[in-house]
C-alpha cells in the first residue's frame, strides 16, 4: 500500500498547535505521536504499520482543518478512532490484494554460531555496568531480580523497564547489522 | 503489567484494550512500558514458556517481527558463561602459583619466549591454553598478541585432575579490567580436566592479566597474561 501525504501546511500545522505551542516541542510531539499510531497498528495487525500511522495522523491533521472539534485531552481518543477506520480500511485493501502468506508457526532455528557471535560482540560493545544489567535483567525473567537491579540502581521499575528496552533496541540493530556484515540475508519464509 | 500482557496477547475486552490503547497514545512512558512486556513476550516465546494458545496469539501478532524472534531466540541460547563484573579496585597481585603454559594461540616473539607457530589466516576467535602449575618460581610471563578481526579469545585452562568440583569460575584482572566467566563446567579434554571461558577481545587492551581459578569456592591457582598491541 503507497502513501503520498495529502497533509496541507495549514492542517499539519493545526495538528502540531494541538501537540505543543513550540513548533520545536511540537514537532519531536508529532514523531513520538506518529511512532505510538504505529505501534497501536502493529498490535491490531496491520502489514504496514508506519504508513498507517502517516495515514492516520494525514487524516486528523485534515479534520482539523476542517474544524473537528478535537483537544488535547480528546486527541488521543481521536487518533485512535481514526486509526481503527484506517487499519479496517486497510484490511479490507488487503483482502483484495492479499500478500503472499507466511507460515509463521516454526520461528527461524537461531542456535546459529553467527547471531550468538554478533551477539556476544555487540554485548562486549555497551560499557561494562548497562552489560551487566541487561544479562541480569534478561537472565530468565525473574521479577525479584528485576526489582533488585532496580534497588541497585536506585531507580523505579518502569525506569529500569523503558531503559532495558532502549538498550535491548540497540542490542537488536547491533545484531542486524553484524550479520549483514556477514553475509546473511533475510530469506522469505515459506507459505 | 498482567494487564498489559493479556492486551498484547488478544486477551483483553474491548474497553480495557481501548482504555490502553488511548494511554499509550498519549503517554510516553506507558508506550515504552508495553514495549518492555512485548521484549518479556519475545523473551518467553524465545524459551519456549508460552502455553499453546499464549504461542499462537504471540505468532498471531508478533510473528513477521523476524528480527526482534532472532534476537530473543539467540538471547535465550546465549550461554550464561560470560558476564563483566563490575569495576573493581586493583588490590595488587595475589600470591600466584607458578604456571606451566601451552599456547596454541598467536604469541609476539620475545627474546627469551620461545617461538609459537603464528597462524597466517584471520581467525574470527582463537584458543589460549594455560595451565596452572605448583609452584611460583618456575612461572613465566605469557604473552599473547590478539589479532584485529578476532572477536573471542577462547580462553582454556587445564586443571589437576584432582581438582574436580561441581563448578568453576575464572577472573581475570588487570588495573583496568575486571572480567569474570560466572560459573563453568569442566569437560575432559583428550585426559585433560579443561574449563574454557571465551573473553570478548575487546577487553583484551594491552596490559598484564592475572587470571584466577576457582573451584566451588576455592582458590585453584593464578596464571599471568601479558597482551601485547599488535605491530
Amino acid at each position: 500500500m503507497t502513501h503520498a501525504s495529502r497533509l496541507t501546511a495549514g492542517s499539519l500545522g493545526r495538528l502540531l498547535d494541538l501537540l505543543d505551542a513550540d513548533r520545536d516541542r511540537a514537532a519531536i510531539a508529532y514523531e513520538q505521536l506518529r511512532e505510538r499510531a504505529a505501534g497501536l497498528l502493529q498490535w491490531w495487525g496491520a502489514t504496514h504499520p508506519d504508513e498507517l500511522a502517516d495515514e492516520t495522523l494525514d487524516r486528523v491533521g485534515r479534520k482539523l482543518d476542517e474544524g473537528a472539534p478535537v483537544t488535547q485531552s480528546s486527541l488521543a481518543a481521536y487518533v485512535r478512532g481514526v486509526a481503527r477506520l484506517v487499519f479496517y480500511e486497510s484490511r479490507r485493501a488487503d483482502r483484495n490484494d492479499p500478500l503472499p502468506r507466511h507460515d509463521l508457526a516454526a520461528p527461524q532455528p537461531e542456535g546459529q554460531p553467527d547471531v550468538l557471535e554478533c551477539l556476544d560482540e555487540c554485548l562486549a560493545s555497551l560499557d561494562s555496568s548497562d552489560r551487566d544489567v541487561v544479562l541480569r535483567y534478561y537472565e530468565g525473567n525473574k521479577v525479584a531480580v528485576r526489582q533488585r537491579i532496580a534497588s541497585d540502581l536506585n531507580i523505579s521499575m518502569t525506569a529500569l523497564r523503558i531503559r532495558m528496552h532502549r538498550l535491548r533496541i540497540r542490542l537488536e540493530s547491533c545484531v542486524e547489522a553484524g550479520l549483514k556484515r556477514l553475509g546473511h540475508f533475510e530469506h522469505p519464509l515459506q507459505a | 503489567m498482567n494487564d498489559v500482557r493479556s492486551y498484547l496477547l488478544g486477551g483483553s475486552d474491548e474497553a480495557t484494550s481501548e482504555s490502553i490503547e488511548t494511554r499509550a497514545l498519549q503517554d510516553d512512558e506507558f508506550f515504552e512500558t508495553i514495549r518492555s512486556v512485548e521484549d518479556d513476550l519475545f523473551d518467553q516465546f524465545a524459551r519456549g514458556e508460552l502455553s499453546d494458545d499464549e504461542r499462537a496469539a504471540f505468532l498471531r501478532r508478533f510473528g513477521q517481527q523476524s528480527e526482534r524472534i532472532r534476537f530473543a531466540n539467540a538471547l535465550a541460547r546465549r550461554r550464561p558463561n560470560v558476564i563483566a563484573f563490575p569495576a573493581r579496585r586493583w588490590l595488587g597481585w595475589a600470591a600466584a602459583a607458578a604456571i606451566a603454559i601451552g599456547i596454541t594461540a598467536l604469541v609476539v616473539r620475545q627474546p627469551a619466549a620461545p617461538p609459537v607457530a603464528v597462524h597466517s589466516q584471520v581467525l574470527r576467535s582463537m584458543d589460549v591454553t594455560l595451565a596452572i602449575g605448583a609452584t611460583r618460581s618456575s612461572s613465566q610471563s605469557t604473552q599473547v598478541v590478539v589479532p584485529n578481526g578476532i572477536s573471542t579469545v577462547n580462553l582454556r585452562v587445564r586443571l589437576n585432575p584432582a581438582d574436580r568440583y561441581e563448578k568453576y569460575v575464572m577472573t581475570l584482572r588487570s588495573k583496568g579490567v575486571s572480567w569474570g566467566s560466572g560459573e563453568v563446567h569442566a569437560s575432559n579434554d583428550a585426559g585433560d580436566l579443561i574449563v574454557a571461558a571465551k573473553v570478548p577481545a575487546n577487553i583484551l587492551v594491552p596490559d598484564t592479566y592475572e587470571l584466577s581459578v576457582s573451584g566451588d569456592g576455592e582458590e585453584l591457582g593464578f596464571a599471568t597474561l601479558e597482551v601485547r598491541g599488535q605491530k
